[in-house]
């Protein structure tokens, strides 16, 4: 690992040189340099994630990466190999699609809690449970879903149920509420603080639920 | 709804972690890049950029993202 920068520089353009020479309209040597480097890049990346026909699956999402990375050129910031930033947008566009294909039949009726309401929240008990901590559980899950009912926003419960209770994936829940992702993130964030704030103010540690389980 | 054992605690888990300072997704993928580089190169990512791990660490759809890279990178480098 430590040799891999040096590897990566020695036989490349420079950062500044890859910028330059796609810059529209584009030298064709460098985009199917750059073409090739992605190519190799998501098979690798996709292996765990696509069995067949891998190669023109990359392929696709190659073609539609290099859209995207010349159009956005200029928000390169030179704070890691060009390289590297243009495989990023590449990883980011194949699995955003991917993700997106997969779960395409969720739908706004699959998300709990969609018409404002929480939903009760119950735990399986343990086989051979201990009475003082089936208690302490129950109190504790009680008092979650007043701080849900009370305390949050009606889209705050809904991202909640969804992405932590569910365990739907962020990215197309906020497609189904009409956000994007890095605003369910904030959404739920700010749920989260709320709750963990509404648990201290009833002295309640959570540490100390998961440290007996 | 009824939850398993193993769901309530990543649930609490994830609430008693929260911090104020937490970055979003946006701001994870810009730094993204850099803190694979970092980890190929056998530095410390945690330690430069800890808010760009802490996300990975908490957003299921980042994490793939970053794992996904750390494999594309570490083959293109290879033949370089």
């Amino acid at each position: 690992m430590l040799s891999w920068f040096k590897k990566i520089k020695r036989t490349h353009y420079s950062d500044e040189e890859w910028v330059k020479l796609l810059r529209r309209p584009p030298d064709e040597k460098a985009i199917h340099e750059l073409r090739e480097i992605l190519r190799r890049g998501l098979i690798n990346a996709l292996a765990s994630r696509i069995k067949r026909d891998r190669e023109q699956i990359a392929e696709d999402y190659v073609q539609e990466a290099l859209l995207k990375i010349l159009d956005n050129l200029e928000s390169y910031r030179y704070e890691a190999r060009f390289t590297s930033w243009a495989m990023k947008i590449a990883i980011h566009e194949a699995l955003t699609d991917l993700r997106r294909k997969h779960w395409k039949d969720i739908s706004l009726n699959n998300l709990n809690g969609r018409d404002g309401s929480v939903p009760i929240i119950e735990v399986y008990s343990s086989e051979d449970p201990a009475p003082d901590y089936e208690t302490g559980l129950r109190l504790m899950m009680q008092e979650l879903q007043r701080i849900m009912e009370e305390s949050l926003t009606e889209k705050q419960r809904l991202a909640i149920t969804s992405v932590m209770v569910q365990g739907l994936p962020a990215d197309q829940v906020a497609k189904l509420m009409g956000t994007n992702r890095n605003n369910m993130y904030k959404l739920i964030h700010d749920a989260r603080m709320k709750i963990k704030h509404e648990f201290e103010k009833k002295g309640i540690e959570l540490t100390d639920f998961l440290d007996k389980t | 709804m009824k939850l398993n054992r193993t769901i309530l605690k990543r649930i609490i888990r994830a609430i008693a972690d929260t911090r104020a300072d937490e970055i979003a997704c946006d701001e994870c993928f810009r730094e993204l890049d850099r803190f694979v580089e970092l980890k190929l190169t056998g530095k410390s990512a945690e330690e430069a950029l800890p808010l760009v791990k802490y996300h990975l660490d908490h957003c299921p759809a980042c994490r793939e993202e970053y794992e996904a890279l750390f494999e594309a990178l570490k083959v293109t480098g290879k033949r370089m």
